[in-house]
């Protein structure tokens, strides 16, 4: 049976190719049929032409013709029906149609859907002269919990990302990034559609050696002598588990099609989608879904997005959340004064699938990188005393919404002072992010931590029972109070106390934490190194 | 060994011509199943009329005139349609969408594009796990 079905299918496979010019040409031709003399009866079977590209070309292995046509087949769907097609439409779709008939015709090994695996590296390579310097970062990224692989110069880093062998982040010197380096590697990211979190250090700290960096995409900056401490803190921020979530970006445009067009784009690309049609539905909407971005089109009959980016503004909560506005509107002027109103950027319709993906995702990933430094603690990375305390709003009014039960729970350290005085500040952080790095890897993706004070923190447990996440808590105590801490040829154990309540119907932000603290009271009162629920 | 329950007849709802011939390849060659190719409601509605009875009905979601799901849900109305297990085929799905499509009446989605060499085992596959209930 064997070769007989192989053969079969290569033969199909052949044919296909063979026949695959003439298809594209048809599409051509088709299409300029339609700018001389458009019927919408013409039209539909020309879409039904795309429609089978994009089918087949998948089918055979032709992955990037597949998207191109998909993405074209998808704009073009926004049609169906129409009377007429402007000249400007006209020309948005050949630039697709040119995007189309211009992709390689490259054979991939086809990638079949159920075969996707995904790996998480804890690598770090580290380009830098100063020999000692990097065994100061060798140890202190191990300690944090990555591995540190130093490399001998700008070559070896273009031919192992060319092999593939991406690690996690950069630590560069400036030094190695003049313009051809720095171009080098930035075309090679395009070209792999990668992109490796870049961190550098330099020796001077002056605007032209931070210009370079920033040219180069770096994250951050770092002026020698470096805090290495700092450095595996920043990097573990941005390489975080939380920045290998997808961008969720909410659509919003009364027109479904359309919205359904930039929605499959942006799904193309790696992002989560919503849509909505009607922008009455926004807050609830931003609320459920937790949008890193909102694309609002300008004009809605119900309220126009300039109006909807007003309201939005007005909630503190909402402020940081960028918007970019899509409109046919070329007057700059109305644009800059749109802009005016929240809005952080301006795409004129139609928009170029590229254009698209590269001003929300630039957008969206600065959003997250910025809020992420503003919203977190320095020392532990979790979220501050402010932030996590919004977290704790946001978090009700879903339990709220969806009537899901909301666990959370106030926690400290026992005899922290005496850790202090007897050890050390130093020592004393030591305790402070070990504990945090605990709390971050065992808990899940959803549940937030914060740092409530010096040594209190606040953990909010969203769709959880207060017996879960007592039981939760518990096995993290017991974790933690088995940590031997180092120090001085002596080591010593640190216990913390609990208090943990859900929440109740009609209850407070304030009275819920009120409840965890007079928990958390009662724990420390019977001893210490518990957790104790609240009473309901 | 039962012959009883097996799967044998399928009934392929899908208008792309060149997905039809690897799927030909894949359902008779390798499955060794008799199928029978409807590229629209109107082919369907001709193999209901011959009075070919399938085990199993598979579906693209995309066919123009009459999409997928609604193809199924009016097969459905006819008699001794009602319970046959259906299966959409469909590209890049998010998974709220497989939600909708199950709450459709279809026992599973496959991903387009589909291995060939693989479909008859992921059909035989489901067609146990929708018997074994």
């Amino acid at each position: 049976m064997g070769n007989n079905i192989h053969e079969k299918i290569q033969e199909l496979f052949v044919s296909y190719s063979q026949n695959l010019p003439n298809k594209l040409q048809n599409i051509q031709n088709h299409w300029q049929e339609l700018c001389e003399n458009y019927t919408a009866k013409l039209f539909e079977d020309f879409y039904r032409e795309v429609h089978s590209l994009t089918g087949s070309a998948g089918t055979y292995g032709y992955h990037e013709l597949s998207k191109s046509a998909r993405e074209l087949e998808s704009y073009l769907k926004t049609f169906l029906g129409a009377k007429v097609i402007t000249t400007e439409k006209q020309i948005a779709i050949s630039k697709l149609i040119k995007a189309l008939l211009a992709t390689e015709l490259r054979t991939d090994k086809i990638i079949y859907p159920d075969d996707l695996t995904s790996e998480m590296n804890h690598l770090i390579y580290v380009l830098d002269q100063d020999s000692s310097f990097v065994s100061e970062l060798r140890k202190e990224f191990n300690d944090a919990g990555f591995q540190l692989r130093r490399l001998n110069n700008f070559p070896e880093l273009i031919t192992l990302v060319q092999k593939k062998q991406l690690p996690l982040a950069l630590i560069v010197d400036v030094e190695y990034l003049d313009m051809h380096n720095t171009e080098q590697l930035l075309s090679l990211e395009k070209e792999k559609d990668i992109v490796i979190p870049l961190f550098c250090t330099a020796a001077r700290g002056d605007i032209a050696t931070r210009l370079r960096a920033t040219r180069a995409g770096s994250v951050a900056f770092a002026q020698k002598p470096a805090d290495a401490f700092y450095l595996t803190k920043v990097v573990a921020q941005i390489t975080g588990p939380a920045s290998s979530d997808p961008f969720k970006i909410l659509v919003i445009d009364d027109s479904r099609s359309l919205a359904e067009y930039y929605a499959l784009i942006l799904q193309d690309a790696g992002m989560v989608t919503k849509i909505l049609t009607n922008p009455l539905d926004t807050l609830d909407a931003v609320i459920d879904f937790g949008p890193d971005l909102l694309l609002l089109d300008i004009y809605m009959p119900e309220c126009s997005g300039i109006e909807l980016a007003s309201i939005l503004r007005q909630e503190p909560k909402f402020m940081h959340i960028p918007i970019i506005f899509l409109s046919a509107e070329e007057d700059k002027f109305k644009q800059l004064s749109a802009l005016s109103f929240g809005g952080d950027d301006f795409l004129t319709k139609p928009i170029l699938p590229q254009h698209l993906v590269a001003s929300v995702k630039s957008r969206a990933k600065r959003a997250g990188i910025i809020s992420s430094f503003m919203m977190r603690d320095s020392l532990t990375g979790l979220l501050n005393h402010t932030n996590i305390l919004h977290q704790l709003d946001l978090e009700i009014l879903r339990a709220k919404h969806h009537n899901l039960p909301l666990t959370f729970a106030m926690i400290d350290l026992d005899h922290f002072k005496l850790v202090n005085d007897e050890y050390g500040h130093i020592m004393g952080d030591r305790v402070l992010k070990k504990l945090s790095e605990l709390f971050i890897t065992r808990l899940r993706k959803t549940d937030y931590v914060g740092r409530y004070g010096g040594e209190e923190f606040a953990i909010i447990l969203p769709d959880t029972e207060a017996m879960q996440g007592k039981r939760l808590l518990d096995e993290l105590r017991e974790k933690f109070f088995q940590t031997k801490f180092d120090t001085n040829g002596t080591s010593f154990n640190v216990a913390f106390s609990g208090g943990i309540v859900s929440l109740q119907k009609n209850q407070t932000a304030d009275q819920l934490i009120e409840a965890a603290d007079q928990a958390l009271y009662k724990a420390k009162l019977e001893g210490r190194n518990q957790v104790q629920l609240g009473d309901e | 060994m039962t012959i009883e329950n097996k799967l044998t007849k399928i009934l392929y709802v899908e208008d792309e011509e060149d997905i039809v011939a690897i799927a030909q390849v894949a359902l008779e060659d390798i499955g060794g199943f008799t199928v029978k190719y409807c590229a629209s409601w109107k082919d369907v509605l001709n193999a209901v009329s011959e009075k070919f009875q399938p085990d199993m009905i598979l579906l693209d979601v995309m066919v123009p005139g009459m999409d997928g799901p609604t193809i199924l849900a009016e097969l459905r109305k006819r008699p001794g349609f009602e319970k046959i297990p259906a299966i959409f085929m469909t590209a890049k799905v998010q998974s709220d969408e497989i939600e909708k499509y199950k709450q459709m009446g279809v026992v599973d989605i496959i991903t387009k594009p589909f291995d060939p060499m693989k479909l008859s085992d992921k059909l035989n596959q489901i067609w146990m796990k929708s018997h074994g209930q």
